[in-house]
């Protein structure tokens, strides 16, 4: 597979599939026919009774609640009576303020969890409530609790063993049977913050972040993200974790069933036919190893796990210490169980989540140095997006297939890579194509048009601009788009952050080694060769950066490796092999940290070693 | 490129029908086929578009064109793979087999492959996509589009070979 990563030739095809792949397009279109169907395609948007039986069976839902109980009928006029307080805060609260009156409202739920502390084994399981009363599975079943919070009881069984503990339900005991339920139905709207939107199962969801979090010994810098249905107003998914990701500590909730039916026998507090009395918990606190509740420093740790579930493809980390991610999927996820990919930032000194935007799929992303600018491709439209929130802003379309994106320091230029196959499986159309943002007007090409342009880079300055091919890497004027000179380089480049060296990928001797010449970008003479490590399997540079004050190089390897060389004399430090192939490197703005992602779905900060002497 | 406006729907629909109808037809190789795959395509789009926004329309509807007139094409065909004993099955040498007949081998050996790989040649050699357009409309990487292709053509290959040793006889 990776052999066929950098092919050019996607379309050629061997002869006699050719053939067949000919005979099987060659098709009239018969114009009655795509007529009938663009008449039936239009006559689909009249008025939708899709949306009226949405609306109509979320309120039926409610009313149908609030008959049952009087209770929930006054804690609903509460709530609106609270939530006419909020009508000037921002959107997101008032949205949540109605989530926080269903989550009250309702009777029962079921849903399933998952807890993991530290690295070791996760623990999963089940929780139902109804009312006052609450039942726990874990360890496929085998350690069942069950608390009635009315009648202060709490019953505990091991079925391996057919024992049974019954309890008082004490603070100490009652801590086991915490669940985020209860630390929604407290908290209030103002305590969440809306910070995006996400494709769940293919739902739209809205995502809050909430402030407040005390569970499970999680306090302080814990943060809790919930995922809300926006038709029933409900979550869906929540999650909690310490935002100190060393200590990968993180509590799942999801697959949530609101208003389900329970059978009463669940919450039963009777002992169970052939149960014998004993010590199935001999800590009250049971089956969980509580971690501790001591606030960790409020700095970023210096290597942690950042986000272990998708594949950060792209980072940048800008000079307000913010982390842009852009995430989609492992190859071995099934198509049939892909998700959309996503955007998401998080605040580098807190380890915590700014946003998360569903953007689909978005090939690659750039931003300037003082990250003033965000900008991403989503097949032929170029999106500018809020720095802040993910949202795009504004957006423009392309005739050109874009591969590669690179924003001028100012945020004045936008350059994109252009890399499309036609038919044949020669390149069809490449080189770079140069944009003023402001008047989204294409400014001129630069490049060769049959190149496909991998990589593209501005100087520092803007003055100068990059590109990289299989075959060469061409610096041109920004200005002018006049070609200064060719270097022996491929795929991937990176400036210096004073615009003096060029870094290319250039040819290796070795097959699982690669090769990164430093050129003077103004004499175009080689400064100086560095080669990677040999690593396991074939070198593939995907991503190479300077550190901001350009006295280091790194590089991150297909195969795993990452390359850390001091620029002046060549010094190579090899970082842990990473498992999986590294896509994205960024250094921190003070150059200590390095942000790595790898394919085996981790974005991970891990602190330069301080051994490398600048 | 022109974008229509997300919101405005005879916008859309003018905009991409013939690429939907079109590839549509060419997997499925009959226009009622077609016109029927392209119907459900817009029935979903319509659907999916109060739900959440879509970005990139022309991958999201040739991902759905693709997947459902592949499901049509296999619940339409009986899936027969090409194997030693259909080899006498066809008679005329592959110089002077019809063109007809490659596509009808062509749809037949489609339905075998996996999903994945049966979209990524789909859209690759009858839409024309580039590879970051297909790993765009399949949120997959580029590798993994590139690895699907060459499993899809070896496996296309393979069953090729079976079938022209066979006219050879």
């Amino acid at each position: 597979m990776r052999e066929h990563d950098q092919n050019d030739d996607f379309h050629d095809l061997e002869l006699p599939l050719l053939d067949a792949v000919q005979a099987t397009t060659t098709v009239t279109l018969p114009a009655d026919a795509l007529e009938r169907v663009k008449r039936r395609a239009k006559q689909l948007d009249g008025p939708s009774p899709q949306v009226r039986t949405t609306d109509s069976g979320s309120s039926k839902a409610i009313s149908s609640r609030s008959r049952v109980s009087a209770l929930a009928v006054a804690v609903a006029m509460i709530v609106a009576i609270v939530g006419g307080l909020f009508w000037m805060t921002p959107v997101g609260n008032r949205a949540f303020a109605t989530v926080i009156e269903n989550v009250r409202n309702a009777e029962s739920l079921q849903f399933k969890f998952r807890y993991q502390f530290d690295f070791s084994p996760a623990v999963n399981g089940s929780m139902r409530i109804r009312g006052n009363q609450q039942r726990i599975e874990q360890f496929d079943g085998d350690l069942i609790s069950i608390a009635d919070f009315d009648r202060k009881e709490a019953l505990f069984l091991d079925r391996q063993r057919k024992l049974v503990q019954e309890l008082k339900l004490s603070e100490a005991v009652a801590e086991s049977f915490e669940n985020p339920i209860q630390q929604l139905r407290k908290l209030t709207s103002q305590d969440a913050e809306a910070i995006g939107e996400e494709l769940l199962d293919g739902k739209k969801t809205n995502l809050y972040r909430l402030s407040k979090v005390n569970l499970l010994g999680m306090t302080g810098d814990a943060e809790m993200l919930v995922w809300v249905d926006p038709v029933r107003q409900l979550p869906v998914k929540i999650e909690i974790r310490n935002t100190d990701p060393q200590q990968k500590m993180e509590f799942t909730y999801d697959r949530f069933e609101w208003n389900a039916q329970l059978d009463e026998t669940l919450f039963s507090l009777n002992i169970p036919e052939g149960f014998k009395r004993g010590d199935v918990v001999l800590d009250p606190a049971p089956a969980l190893s509580k971690p501790s509740s001591e606030p960790h420093p409020s700095t970023f740790a210096k290597n942690g796990v950042l986000s272990h579930d998708r594949v950060p493809a792209r980072i940048v980390w800008d000079a307000d210490n913010r982390i842009t991610a852009l995430l989609r999927d492992a190859e071995s996820v099934p198509v049939t169980q892909s998700q959309p990919h996503q955007l998401r930032q998080w605040d580098a000194k807190s380890g915590k989540l700014l946003w998360s935007q569903s953007v689909h799929g978005a090939g690659t992303l750039a931003m300037n140095r003082d990250g003033s600018k965000l900008a991403t491709v989503i097949g032929r439209e170029i999106q500018l997006r809020d720095i802040t929130t993910g949202q795009v802003t504004d957006s423009w379309g392309t005739d050109h297939g874009l591969i590669s994106l690179a924003i001028s320091a100012d945020g004045a230029m936008l350059a994109g890579g252009i890399g499309e196959w036609g038919k044949g499986g020669s390149p069809e159309a490449g080189g770079v194509v140069l944009w003023n943002v402001a008047q989204q007007r294409v400014l001129r090409m630069v490049g060769d048009a049959a190149e496909v342009t991998r990589s593209v880079r501005f100087s520092p300055d803007g003055s100068l601009l990059a590109s990289a091919s299989s075959s060469a890497i061409k610096l041109f004027e920004a200005q002018t788009g006049k070609l200064l000179r060719v270097f022996p380089g491929h795929s991937r480049l990176a400036f210096s952050p004073d615009g003096k060296s060029l870094a290319c990928v250039g040819s290796s001797s070795s097959k699982n080694a690669a090769t990164i010449d430093l050129y003077d970008s103004e004499r175009g003479k080689l400064i100086r060769s560095l080669t990677t490590q040999a690593g396991e399997s074939t070198s593939t540079i995907l991503s190479i950066q300077f550190s901001p004050d350009g006295q280091l190089l790194t590089a991150g390897d297909w195969n795993g490796t990452v390359s850390l060389w001091t620029v002046k004399d060549g010094k190579l430090n090899s970082l842990p092999t990473q498992q999986g192939g590294v896509h994205a490197v960024a250094f921190s703005p003070d150059g200590d940290r390095l942000a790595i992602g790898t394919e085996a779905n981790t974005l991970r900060v891990l602190e330069v070693p301080i051994s490398i002497v600048r | 490129m022109n974008h229509s406006d997300p919101d405005d729907w005879n916008a859309l629909v003018e905009q991409h029908s013939e690429r939907v109808f079109r590839t549509a037809l060419r997997i499925l190789g009959s226009v009622q086929d077609a016109e029927d795959v392209s119907q459900e395509v817009f029935i979903e789009a319509h659907r999916k578009r109060q739900e959440i926004r879509i970005e990139n329309w022309i991958g999201f509807l040739v991902r759905v064109t693709t997947l459902r007139s592949i499901d049509r094409l296999r619940q339409r065909r009986p899936i027969v793979a090409v194997r030693e004993s259909d080899k006498v099955s066809l008679t005329e040498p592959h110089e002077q087999a019809s063109a007809n007949e490659l596509a009808i081998w062509m749809r037949r050996c489609l339905v075998q492959l996996s999903d994945r790989r049966a979209s990524v040649f789909v859209m690759t050699h009858f839409v024309k996509l580039s590879r970051d357009e297909i790993a765009n409309s399949l949120a997959i990487s580029p590798a993994a589009v590139s690895s699907a292709l060459y499993k899809a053509r070896q496996e296309l290959l393979e069953q090729l070979n079976i079938y022209q040793q066979g006219e050879a006889k």
